[in-house]
């Protein structure tokens, strides 16, 4: 368990490190204009949209855990 | 036939036919991917909704599709006062129980049907500041899964051994009250935040 604690840690902190360094060297570069360019096409719009849901449904509503 | 430049048109039943761009093939394979493992969780009603979405991006980025670019407004207001009033639903509801079973798919199909409207084409002429901050956050985000498939596979090459996906590290915590309570508001917030991206100005 400790491996995945630390491993995940690793990518979320790696992500906010980035993207505060990334911001630091160009204003432009915020996580909301990422976003807003990304999600200008539709098939990445749904994707993301679909991806979201499925992680509420996932933990709150489908089988969260494989036993 | 796939294109990275506007594709030659062809109108056909109201619909206008197009070649599919690399980033919708891209995003097409994630979700095919995700709905593979899902076929191994043995998960069909998961495998369905991502199948589903295959087939419905794939006849969009064909143009099989009428092309619904027209955005509805979505008041900020509006959106919070909606997704409080969910919050405070799906925070104290059983978890997999059939009221939360209900919420859930009616605010899929509500957000599923307030993404589609809007622009078909990707973004061009990203800033190069924004194309670095993709690949870092692409590189992370990949990383993790990379993590989560590797653990999913290994649980399944070697099922007595104890499973660490994100899904059992987080499960203790959402099965108290608190927990389920602060996933809900963060997966909410995050859900308001990501239906009013991608607007073009």
């Amino acid at each position: 368990m400790i491996f995945s604690d630390l491993a995940f840690g690793v990518c979320g902190l790696a992500l906010v490190v980035a993207t505060w360094w990334l911001h630091r060297t160009d204003a432009e570069a915020t996580v909301t204009a990422l976003f807003d360019a990304i999600m200008t096409s539709r098939a990445a719009r749904v994707a993301i949209i679909v991806m979201w849901w499925w992680i509420g449904w996932h933990f709150l509503a489908g089988q969260t855990v494989d036993v | 036939m796939v294109s990275s430049q506007p594709a030659p048109e062809d109108r056909h039943a109201g619909a206008i036919r197009r070649r599919p761009r690399w980033s919708e093939l891209g995003w097409i394979a994630v979700l095919a991917a995700i709905g593979i493992v899902q076929v191994i969780r043995q998960q069909w009603f998961d495998a369905a909704v991502y199948g589903l979405m295959v087939v419905m991006i794939t006849a969009d980025a064909r143009g099989l599709l009428p092309d619904r670019a027209a955005v509805r407004s979505r008041p900020l207001r509006g959106m919070l006062v909606a997704a409080v009033a969910c919050g405070a639903v799906l925070s104290v509801v059983p978890r997999h129980g059939p009221v939360m079973i209900a919420a859930m798919l009616v605010l899929g199909v509500t957000a599923l049907s307030m993404a589609w409207p809007g622009p078909r084409e990707p973004a061009s002429n990203w800033p190069r500041g924004l194309v670095r901050l993709a690949r870092a956050w692409a590189l992370c985000v990949i990383a993790g899964c990379v993590w989560e498939l590797g653990e999913f596979v290994a649980t399944r090459i070697a099922p007595h051994k104890t499973a660490d996906s994100l899904s059992d590290i987080a499960n203790p915590a959402l099965s108290t009250t608190v927990g389920q309570a602060v996933f809900v508001a963060g997966w909410l917030a995050v859900g308001v935040w990501l239906l009013r991206r991608g607007r073009r100005a």
